[in-house]
């Protein structure tokens, strides 16, 4: 269970999110959506352990983690994709991997286990990271994460900028990892469509605080009002 | 043939020399990215230590391996513990930082043991090519920085603790994210770093002495050094140490000393100029 109660944070003395409650069920997927500058990135930011907290928790299975540093975090269960793709440019695809493996002090496992769920990256092992387009990065981060084993996964506009086939195969793969892997996954987006595919509920986000949470069923009958809060102009 | 043979050592030991003087500005630059103007210093400190502990009777080879190391390793972690981790980011005042700290080491040696030079005669003696002598710890001196550098090199690509390092160094908060203790990670090469820098003052020591001050004629060229090496930090930095040494001591040969640290400088200008991410912002891309 992913538990955020009334969190604040922000950068220097500029204060981003006001208050933020999120509540994520196990196995399950839940949205974050808003228009650019709401506080979505912010608020992966602070629930990874990057910003400081001025009030509020973040709770991961009963844990507080709210004073952990982020390695703490990854270790506790958190895995985390931030935005515009993070993955170390000047290391090569097979070492990113390996190095995500090992990252928690576990044994180097085998290769073929990440290859297996992500065959496109086969031909690309040997390459370094600023070799890599901006939908194979973003697999590769995504790779690395899942390498992790984490229990609860973070997700950061993992389809911005993306082309339609690369964005097909990140839902079926986070699809089958939500049905058949049980993790849970909190999604901050833009991309309605996407994020009605994959999760269960969608919370609003507007300057700083959740403006409304429901199933995504409701969201998507009130899909011109969304389309319309997502462009800035309710 | 004699002659070529002493000018190629000569060579030899030029680039080893300013491998040695940059490997570990190359971990604490040109990886971690901090800027460390007491960079000289830590040499400094490495030469007296071993100087003193030499002097003091120890075996000269454990002053030079272990002590100087030892010692200049643990300045490190102290220097980065207190000062380095908390200005993390914030480059003015690292410089600023470490621009104190290289004068407070100058002054407290200076104050301590005083101006004048010290030093150890050089071990092992000379060797006779035909008319032409040469000392055989020049040969010592390329083997170090040859051992060094590759070491360093294996650790990196092969190990899985150079892999975390690397990681680490590259992008510290993503490897954060997958697991790492990069705070831990990053002392750990500051610390090598200084070390490295703790050895070669202490091989150098018996052939250029210690003083106070003698930092200053290291850091300059260990700085241009490790930039134009570009961001591939050891090939770079190794690459562009076999560059610079070789020009400088062609140069000195053909004129005089002065003319090749001009060379040196004029051959840095060139290169950045041509080449302004460094030598492998443009080649050896995949290199450590």
């Amino acid at each position: 269970m992913l538990r955020v109660t009334g969190l604040c944070a922000g950068y220097a003395s500029v204060p981003v999110l006001a208050g933020v409650d999120i509540d994520v069920r196990p196995g399950t997927a839940m949205a974050v959506l808003g228009a650019n500058g709401m506080g979505k990135t912010t608020l992966m930011r602070a629930m990874m352990g990057f910003l400081t907290v001025t009030a509020g928790q973040v709770m991961l299975d009963g844990r507080d983690l709210t004073a952990e540093p982020p390695q703490e975090r990854a270790r506790a269960g958190l895995g985390y994709v931030p935005q515009g793709r993070g993955i170390f440019l000047r290391m090569t695809v097979r070492d990113q991997l390996r190095y995500a493996m090992i990252a928690k002090g576990r044994p180097a496992g085998n290769l073929s286990d990440v290859l297996d769920r992500f065959p496109v990256l086969m031909p690309l092992l040997d390459r370094t990271g600023d070799a890599l387009s901006g939908g194979e990065r973003q697999l590769v981060a995504l790779a690395c994460c899942l390498s992790t084993r984490p229990g609860t996964l973070l997700l950061d506009e993992p389809t911005e900028g993306l082309q339609p086939s690369f964005v097909d195969q990140i839902l079926e793969l986070l699809i089958k990892l939500k049905q058949q892997d049980s993790v849970t996954i909190l999604l901050a987006e833009q991309n309605l469509e996407f994020a009605a595919a994959l999760c269960d509920q969608v919370s609003i986000m507007r300057k700083g605080s959740i403006a409304a949470t429901a199933p995504v069923a409701a969201i998507r009958e009130a899909s011109t009002d969304v389309d319309l809060l997502l462009a800035g102009e309710l | 043939m004699d002659h070529a043979l002493v000018v190629g050592l000569h060579l030899l030991h030029a680039m080893a020399s300013l491998a040695l003087i940059s490997v570990g500005l190359a971990v604490i630059f040109g990886m971690l990215r901090v800027i460390n103007f007491a960079h000289g210093e830590f040499l400094m400190v490495g030469g007296y230590a071993f100087v003193l502990s030499a002097g003091a009777g120890l075996n000269l080879w454990i002053a030079m391996l272990v002590v100087a190391p030892a010692a200049v390793g643990a300045l490190g972690f102290l220097v980065e513990r207190f000062v380095i981790r908390h200005l993390h980011g914030d480059i003015i005042a690292t410089i600023l930082a470490t621009w104190g700290l290289s004068l407070f080491l100058i002054g407290l040696a200076a104050t301590v043991l005083g101006y004048h030079q010290q030093g150890v005669a050089p071990p092992f003696g000379t060797v006779q090519f035909s008319s032409y002598s040469i000392g055989i710890y020049t040969f010592f001196v390329i083997l170090v920085a040859i051992v060094t550098v590759v070491s360093l090199f294996v650790w990196l690509r092969w190990s899985r603790s150079g892999l975390l390092a690397r990681g680490a160094m590259q992008n510290p908060g993503l490897a954060a994210t997958l697991g790492a203790d990069t705070k831990r990670l990053r002392t750990a090469m500051f610390v090598l770093g200084s070390a490295l820098s703790g050895l070669a003052g202490a091989v150098l020591a018996p052939l250029a002495g210690v003083l106070p001050e003698i930092g200053a004629t290291y850091v300059v060229k260990a700085f241009i050094t490790v930039i134009s090496g570009g961001a591939t930090a050891l090939t770079g930095t190794t690459l562009a140490a076999a560059l610079f040494g070789f020009t400088s001591q062609a140069a000195a040969f053909l004129s005089r000393p002065v003319v090749g640290e001009v060379a040196l400088l004029v051959v840095a200008i060139v290169l950045l100029r041509l080449l302004p991410t460094g030598i492998t912002g443009r080649y050896f891309r995949k290199a450590l």
